[in-house]
């Protein structure tokens, strides 16, 4: 081979070279010199390999047999020409480095490209070649020169070249320039000059991620700490929350200078340095936030802490436990405010000089106050959880947990730590204030709501049949009534289960039956050859003794019935009984009312209609014969218990009806004490209610009674469970017991004691033993 | 015995059973309603058969006849079988040397399977005594001393399973409870001497509390519960969620507040 063949040939592509990769001049490259200097190196490449003959048959080329490849020599002297070529470029006058690192890659790029395609023959045959024999060293054109950049301009001056590009981020950062259009030029030559060895057509971002990326985000973390640190220290959380922000959307646009690599690092970096680390700060400041009612503020809280999911959590709970002691504030403020009222009322009285200072508990709760004051709470959250947090799932239920709790466990409801809670009973107080009054501030929505967060269902549905045992055995319903109680029990229905409201359904049902009850029977009488031995307008009411306890409870009073209802009774219990043979009837005398036909108005005047207890029916019976009776002979005429017998006769006398002798509440069950019944009778109406002022129970008797029945309920839905769980397992351990109980009821919360209580009382009745190490249960059936 | 008859006869006679045991266990597990025990009784089945101990045949020996029907009642009991009466049993205990008092009295009423305090029946009397081979009241004597009240020192599980027994034994007939004081009673002659302190604790605070009865369930749990609270005594590792009866946690939390 000719060395003066590859002198000559160089030494006329050399100068094309120069200018295509950019002389001082910036001299363009006509087509003429382009097609030259291609033609230059073909004729040098093929003239070269034809000249020597074939060292061995590689292919087969056309005419005289093989050819060697030849451009090794061309490629070296391009080489060595690249590395003296990039050493000798010239910083401008007054052009910093980097300014001079973007002026001449942004050109050398180009050239390279250019260079490229001049010497694609080289390319195409040589270096094909060589790289297919496994010279991975040898690279084609454009890769060669971008290596050498690498080499001889980029790893030499790396230091200044990456101090400057931070120097302009940081300007960038404090506002001192603007764009940043070249920088990335600049950047993204940290792309470029990645190479896989092995495969040149795949990006390699070994460089950009070792030489750039990481430098980067030090720097970006180092900047922020500083100044997100003085910023919050100067200008507070609030202000912060918006400066922060601003940068996150800031640097997410510098994204677009850099290669998509960086956002997930970036992001995590911005993450952390701008929340993560002032996330107590930040959390701190949500309590003053929600006292000043600064729900934008808040939002834009949760909105940048949302960035980092791991740092809502404790918001969550502090939101929580805000939640809760808000509640628990403004129940313990109605609280004060009903003593200071009770006070006040107390104080008037004794300034009269007449009562005594009443017993019991200090206060007495309103229902509807006490509920609309939970309610309150409840909505004013709910607000916060829509305005601050997007309705967000995760704080909705934390909302949920908080009034829960209070709603459960507060100053009034619970003044004792381990007393049950009052809100059940208070809960059904509202909701029968709301179906007899009907006034325009109680909702069922609002009932509902509250029901949702009750925890002990089963006491709220036995106060509620105890309500509505009253609503249904007093006055009549309208029809109207009917359906707001029907939309009621739907809505407990559909909250709970079927079975939960079953005992209340078949309340109604009895009052319907016993309607159809009574029809039979007026038909029966009807018939009969003497109707008029009957009590022809019989209003009977057929109770099942489950469902309508409190009625039952304390009610075995009896008296001798008054002649005239003795037929009526046998009568309609035959009818009865022939209806629902086996069933059991038992009379509930105390509940029964009267309207009687008095005949002892003034003359000419219209009689009176009397509405009184059967009790007092009875008392009155008697005095069909005679003037005066004394108690002695009232009480044997009707067998009535003395206190039942004062209890119904008071009215009477009050109302002056009978007159007694001698008068005063002392006398009134003496034995001597004589009644004489009026001879004729005055009043400004013609019907006289005489049984309203009858007392039937106590309402101090009723809640003890209502919370028996409700213990008995949770005794026995805990039995049932119980043996529900041990028939399936036989043998299980204490703990996974009470754990499996506990999970299985979802009515009321059943305490540890309670628990055990049942396991106890089912070891008493054999269903149940200890096991041998006495930490587990067998079970006996 | 004051079983009512009445009602374990009619058990009996429906059930076909014999066992007075089983009677006494489904009327005992149906709080004594006979048509409940009845029905239970043949729901459940099998329940008898765990009722029913497996009866070895023994030899019985006439001399322990002997001894037996000079201490019994001169009549029946109302199901027509023989027994010892209250005046029995207190000439039987002196002549064996013994004061009622006894500890040892306790393991020989668990070992002739008596019913209630001052009642032995001919059955397991004459049985158990014939199958260890003591005829005389020496013998007897001499098994008291050497078998029953060394093994009732010795043995853990033996006077666990005499303290249990104690209660049935102790039970009144109808009642579901012992009372508290007659349970103080017997902890007091049974439970051993190193747990007096805490016992004392105990029952200061069921008097404290007015406490009326002690079920069964704690009777049988009092014993382990002295041992953990002997070696604990503040209970501060007392767990109120762990098994123990729930008077064991009101003592908890009475030891807490005192």
């Amino acid at each position: 081979m000719s060395n003066s063949f590859l002198d000559r040939t160089w030494k006329e592509i050399e100068p094309a070279v120069h200018v295509i990769l950019g002389d001082e001049k910036n001299s363009s490259l006509d087509s003429f010199m382009y097609t030259q200097t291609y033609t230059k190196v073909y004729d040098y490449c093929t003239a070269a390999s034809s000249r020597r003959p074939a060292a061995s048959s590689v292919g087969g080329g056309p005419g005289d047999g093989s050819v060697r490849l030849v451009g090794g020599e061309l490629y070296a002297r391009l080489k060595t020409y690249l590395k003296h070529y990039l050493e000798n470029l010239k910083q401008k006058e007054g052009e910093s480095f980097l300014q001079f690192y973007i002026r001449t890659w942004e050109r050398y790029l180009i050239g390279s490209t250019r260079l490229n395609d001049v010497l694609d023959y080289i390319n195409r045959y040589w270096v094909t070649k060589e790289r297919g024999d496994g010279h991975r060293e040898i690279y084609d054109i454009l890769s060669l020169c971008l290596l050498s950049w690498r080499d001889y301009k980029f790893h030499t001056n790396l230091d200044i070249l990456m101090s400057e590009i931070m120097e302009q981020i940081r300007d960038q950062r404090l506002n001192k320039i603007e764009s940043i259009g070249n920088l990335s030029v600049a950047i993204k030559s940290f792309v470029l000059l990645g190479f896989d060895v092995n495969d040149l057509k795949k990006q390699n971002l070994s460089v950009y991620i070792n030489d750039f990326e990481k430098s980067f985000l030090t720097e970006t973390y180092n900047f922020y700490a500083e100044e997100s640190q003085n910023f919050i220290k100067e200008y507070g959380v609030v202000n912060y929350l918006v400066k922060a922000e601003q940068r996150i959307e800031e640097e997410l646009k510098r994204l677009e200078e850099l290669n998509d690599h960086t956002r997930r690092p970036l992001n995590d970096c911005l993450n952390e340095v701008l929340i993560t680390n002032h996330a107590d700060v930040i959390r701190s400041e949500l309590t003053p936030l929600l006292d000043q009612e600064r729900y934008s503020d808040i939002r834009r809280m949760h909105h940048l802490l949302k960035r980092v999911p791991m740092t809502i959590d404790p918001l969550l709970q502090q939101f929580q436990a805000y939640i809760r002691q808000q509640g628990l504030n403004a129940v313990e403020e109605l609280k004060l405010q009903l003593e200071a009222q009770q006070k006040e009322q107390s104080a008037v009285v004794e300034d009269d000089g007449k009562s005594k200072p009443k017993k019991g508990p200090a206060y007495d709760v309103d229902a509807k106050t006490y509920i609309q004051t939970l309610l309150k709470v409840y909505h004013k959250f709910q607000n916060v959880v829509k305005e601050s947090f997007e309705n967000n799932e995760a704080f909705v239920k934390a909302l949920d947990s908080a009034c829960q709790s209070f709603i459960n466990y507060n100053p009034i409801a619970t003044p004792k730590d381990k007393s049950k809670s009052k809100t059940p009973d208070l809960l059904a107080k509202y909701a029968d204030e709301m179906l007899r009054k009907k006034p325009e501030d109680m909702s069922v929505d609002e009932l509902m709501t509250v029901f949702k967060f009750i925890d002990d269902k089963e006491s709220f549905e036995v106060w509620y049949r105890r309500f509505l045992s009253k609503r249904l055995m007093g006055s009549t319903m309208t029809p109207e009534d009917g359906e707001r109680e029907e939309l009621i029990i739907g809505k407990l229905r559909s909250a709970n289960t079927q079975e939960y409201t079953n005992k209340i359904t078949n309340m109604f049902n009895d009052i319907r039956v016993s309607r159809d009850l009574g029809t039979l029977y007026k038909e029966t009488i009807m018939q009969e050859h003497n109707p008029k031995e009957y009590v022809s307008d019989l209003e009977p009411r057929i109770l099942d003794s489950g469902a309508w306890q409190s009625i039952f409870n304390k009610s075995n009073e009896s008296i001798l019935l008054p002649p005239m209802l003795i037929n009526t009774q046998e009568k309609f219990a035959s009818i009865y009984q022939s209806k629902f043979p086996g069933r059991q009837l038992s009379w509930i005398w105390n509940r029964s009312k009267v309207e009687l036909k008095a005949n002892i108005s003034k003359p000419g005047k219209p009689p009176f209609l009397f509405t009184v207890t059967l009790f007092q029916m009875a008392i009155l019976y008697p005095f069909n014969e005679a003037d005066t009776l004394s108690v002695a002979e009232l009480l044997e005429a009707t067998a009535a218990p003395v206190d039942v017998f004062k209890a119904n006769i008071a009215p009477l006398v009050k109302n002056k009806l009978l007159v007694q002798n001698p008068p005063g509440e002392e006398a009134i069950t003496k034995p001597h004490t004589t009644f004489t019944i009026v001879k004729e009778y005055t009043s400004k109406r013609i019907k006289v209610n005489f049984a309203s002022g009858v007392k039937i129970t106590d309402s101090k008797n009723e809640e003890k009674d209502t919370n028996t029945e409700i213990q008995m309920r949770h005794h026995g839905i805990l039995k049932a469970s119980i043996v529900r769980v041990m028939k399936a397992r036989k043998h299980y351990k204490h703990e996974q017991l009470t754990s499996e109980v506990y999970k299985m009821i979802d009515r009321f919360k059943p305490t540890v004691a309670d628990i055990k209580k049942a396991i106890e009382v089912l070891i008493d009745e054999q269903y149940l033993a200890r096991d041998s190490e006495g930490t587990g249960y067998e079970y006996l059936s | 015995m004051s079983v009512r008859p009445a009602t374990v006869k009619k058990f009996l006679e429906v059930t076909g059973t014999d066992s007075e045991e089983v009677a006494a266990f489904f009327l005992q597990r149906n709080q004594q309603k006979l048509t409940h025990a009845i029905n239970d009784f043949f729901v459940n089945p099998q329940l008898a058969k765990n009722v029913k101990k497996e009866k070895v045949t023994v030899k019985i020996d006439p001399k322990v006849k002997e001894i037996f029907d000079q201490y019994k009642e001169p009549l029946p009991d109302a199901l027509g079988k023989a027994y010892i009466g209250i005046d029995g049993t207190v000439r039987y205990i002196s002549d064996l040397g013994y004061e009622p008092e006894d500890i040892a009295m306790l393991a020989l009423a668990e070992f002739l399977e008596c019913p209630s305090v001052g009642v032995f029946k001919e059955e397991p009397f004459v049985t158990n005594w014939s199958k260890v081979k003591c005829n005389t009241i020496e013998k007897m004597s001499d098994y008291v001393r050497n078998e029953l009240a060394v093994k009732l020192a010795e043995d853990e599980e033996y006077f666990k399973k005499v303290y249990q027994y104690t209660y049935k034994f102790i039970l009144e007939k109808n009642e579901r409870n012992v009372p508290t004081e007659t349970a103080v009673e017997y902890w007091n002659l049974m439970l051993p001497e190193t747990y007096k302190p805490e016992l004392e604790t105990f029952v200061r605070f069921l008097r404290e509390t007015d406490h009326k009865g002690i079920t069964k369930d704690q009777w049988n749990m009092l014993y382990p519960f002295l041992k953990i609270y002997y070696e604990d005594n503040k209970l501060s590792n007392y767990d109120e969620s762990q098994s123990w009866p729930v008077l064991m946690d009101s003592f908890h939390d009475w030891l807490l507040d005192s």
